[in-house]
Parts: C-alpha cells; structure tokens; sequence
C-alpha cells in the first residue's frame, strides 16, 4: 500500500490530530510491521507491534519526511523494540528461541498456513541471524536496501553482499535439502 | 541417448550477482526467470512474500483510536494474545488508588487504629488537609488513644478499663506531677518522696545508696539488706553478715 502524492497531506492529518488519517498511516504499515515482528517472535510479536506504535504516537510531532523515510522510521523503532526485547529476556534469563523453532507449528499460527512457509522459515533460521534480519526486512517488510542500510545502522554496499551471500546460502541449503529428500 | 541429468553439470548454481539478488529479493524475478539452482530460492521467498496476508488482519478492525491524542488508548485496540506487562501495570495503579482513597476516607473519619490515624494526621497536615489526630478526643487517658471521634464506638473493655484507671489511679499522675514540680528537696530525696507518693508508700528509694566518705555507710547498708534478707526469709538468711562484721563493701 503507498500513499504517493497523498502522503504528504496524510501525514499532516495524521500529525493534527486526524484520526481517519492516523488510521490510514496504521493500515498502511501495520502489516509489514506485524509481519516481520511475528517472524522472529511469534510469541510476543503482536505486543511488540504495539510498542511500535505506541513509539510512532510519540514521535510523530517531530517526524519530518517523505514516505520512505517514515517506512525507515517505522522499522527502526520496530527493530529497537525487538532488540529490547530480547535483551530484557536475555537478562530474566529466559530460554532463547532460535528462529528455526518458529516452524513449528504454535498457538500462534494458523494450522492452515502454508507448509512452504514452514519450510522458508526453517530454511532462513539456519542463516546468521544479521543475514536473516535483512532477508526478511527486505522481503516481509518490503524495504529496500537502501532503506535496509538506513534501518540497520549499516551500509548499503555491505546490505547488498550480505542479502547476495545469504541468498547463495538459501540455495545451497533447499539443494542439499532436495538431495536428502531424493536418497531417501 | 543421454538421460536429462547428463546435463545436470551445465545446470550448476552459478554465483549470484548483487544486483540479481536484489531483484529477487525485491521479487521481480519469478521463479521460472531465476538463475540456475536459484528456482527453490524464488519459490522460498514468495513464500515468505505471501505469508501472513490472511493472519495480519485477522483483527483488521482493530485500529487505533488516534495514534496522537489517545497514546494508550489505542492500545486497547491492538490485538494482543495475552495480558502484557502494561496491563499488570494498569492493575496495580488501580489497586493502589483505590488502596489511597481507602485509607484517606478512614482518616477523615478518624476511623483509623490510634498510631495509622496519627501518621496519617501529620501526612495529611503536610498537604493543607486536616483530619482528626489519634488524641483530639482521647480523653485523659492513652488506653482510648485512637479514638479520635468522639462517636466512635468506643468498647466496653476500654470503658471498664477507664474506670478502673481512675479507681486505682486517678489523679495520682497530677499529684506526681504537682509534688515533682513544687517539692524544694533535690537530688536523692527528690527522687525518694516522688517514689514514695508513686508507690503509695511500698517504696524504699533513696534510703540506700547515700554517698559518704567512709565504708560506714556500706557497711549500713549491708546491715540494712541483711535485715531485709532476714524479714524475707524469716530469719534463716545470712546475707551480709559477713560483710557487715568486717566492715567491707563490695559496692565501688
């Protein structure tokens, strides 16, 4: 979903007081947010997404820019609130779920969800979790790697090899999974 | 003939470029279009692409109220699976409110047990509110402290006791006092006529332990205790004996 020449008008509503236009802002982001929140917490994900949220309320007076930048903000918090998150677990010395673990199937999930989907998750838990980051912030979130490199505090050239290498790891792992599927 | 795998060297995953991996991560390249050994990987991220369309709105009326002016309330909107540590916040603040205004409600009536209703005095005093100390109407005595309302339902016990305060006690405290503060006498014999008066008389203060110059006065008082020792034990005590033939104290 994307505003175009309507963002700017939307954001000043938004930033008003207009609550139709903050309800558009939230349509309009909101799944992209919960998506990629949900992937790598399937637990805790929808409370993180409204942590996200409850960040842009209090940022949004002072948000100045275009669509793409408030995309970027948006993943930032997101991606703060997540990293919080697991360090606040990490401290009440809880037991780390590794992201492979997100195939299995949970309370959370839909038993109808797709099998492949299973599978791509289980397949993007065996990258590093940096390359997974950006794997996903690419493709569940829709960022670019420009937006990626604004997001993650990295550089766009070092986002680009990285999403190159983990792509040619993905390969290597549904090949090898292929051939032990054929063997046996 | 050759079978279709005899090809299969020449269908080797060849290194991705950036720039192709940036399409396909941006999915502009089906998976028909991929490159070699990069089918699957097309495959696995419209996948990834795809997922959670249904799932994400599943609470698709949940909006928020207004991002802007309703910080929290929005909150409430959100779907959340379970009760979040905000919520368990909310709670306690409500109990701690209602906790507040319990307790303030006590104090104004005075209701409060004698030492909360005095903290609370002082505390309420602090911030222009006065309520009734713990003594306003507690009479003259401490047995009723506490009772601060002149309504308050003062029991039978406290009543009974009272009375048998005023019986056995009653104006002995203001004689004490009047007698500690008029008396000429000083030092030892201060203290002694004030325990006498206390005690009704039971009491010996003030009639040992004078200070003198010489062991003399130990030694009376070693008779003195050697006497008491013997109208307590009916004269099969020797206490002091000793002591008083040789003329030693043991008293620094």
């Amino acid at each position: 979903m994307s505003f175009g020449p309507d963002f700017a008008s939307a954001l000043a509503a938004a930033k008003r007081g207009d609550q139709e236009a903050q309800a558009h802002l939230y349509r309009a982001f909101q799944p992209k947010v919960l998506r990629y929140l949900l992937a790598q917490e399937p637990k805790d994900g929808e409370d993180l997404a409204s942590e996200v949220w409850l960040g842009f309320g209090a940022g949004l007076d002072r948000f100045e820019g275009s669509e793409s930048d408030l995309l970027c903000w948006i993943f930032t918090i997101a991606r703060r609130r997540l990293i919080d998150h697991r360090r606040a677990r990490a401290r009440r010395h809880a037991v780390s779920v590794s992201i492979e673990t997100l195939a299995l199937p949970s309370d959370e999930f839909d038993p109808s969800s797709s099998l492949e989907h299973g599978e791509a998750l289980s397949c993007l838990g065996m990258l590093p979790r940096e390359w997974a980051e950006i794997v996903l912030l690419r493709v569940v979130a829709g960022l670019d790697s420009a937006e990626v490199a604004n997001v993650t505090g990295r550089k766009a050239g070092t986002v680009r090899v990285i999403q190159k290498r983990a792509l040619e790891r993905l390969a290597e792992l549904l090949s090898a999974k292929h051939e032990k599927a054929v063997t046996q | 003939m050759n079978l279709w795998r005899d090809l299969d060297y020449e269908m080797e995953r060849l290194p991705l470029d950036v720039d192709t991996a940036d399409r396909l991560l941006a999915g502009r390249v089906l998976p028909a279009d991929a490159p070699p050994g990069y089918e699957a990987v097309a495959v696995l991220l419209g996948a990834l692409r795809a997922h959670g369309e249904e799932q994400v709105f599943r609470h698709e009326d949940a909006v928020p109220v207004s991002v802007k002016d309703g910080r929290s309330s929005h909150l409430e909107t959100m779907p959340t699976p379970g009760r979040s540590t905000r919520h368990r916040f909310k709670l306690a603040g409500a109990a701690f409110a209602g906790a507040l205004v319990c307790t303030t409600g006590l104090a104004f009536a005075g209701g409060l047990p004698g030492a909360a209703q005095d903290v609370a005095s002082s505390m309420l005093s602090k911030v222009g509110v006065t309520v009734p100390g713990p003594n306003d109407n507690a009479a003259t005595h401490p047995s009723v402290r506490g009772y601060s309302s002149p309504d308050a339902a003062v029991s039978d016990d406290a009543n009974a006791n009272d009375e048998s305060a005023d019986e056995n006690g009653g104006g002995k405290g203001a004689e004490i006092s009047e007698l500690a503060t008029t008396t000429e006498l000083t030092g030892v014999e201060k203290g002694a006529a004030i325990s006498t008066v206390a005690s009704g008389g039971k009491s010996k203060a003030g009639q040992q332990g004078e200070a003198t110059a010489d062991h003399g006065a130990a030694t009376s008082g070693a008779g003195d205790g050697a006497a008491t020792a013997d109208d307590a034990s009916g004269g099969r005590s020797t206490a002091g004996a000793d002591n008083a033939a040789t003329g030693q104290s043991h008293r620094p």
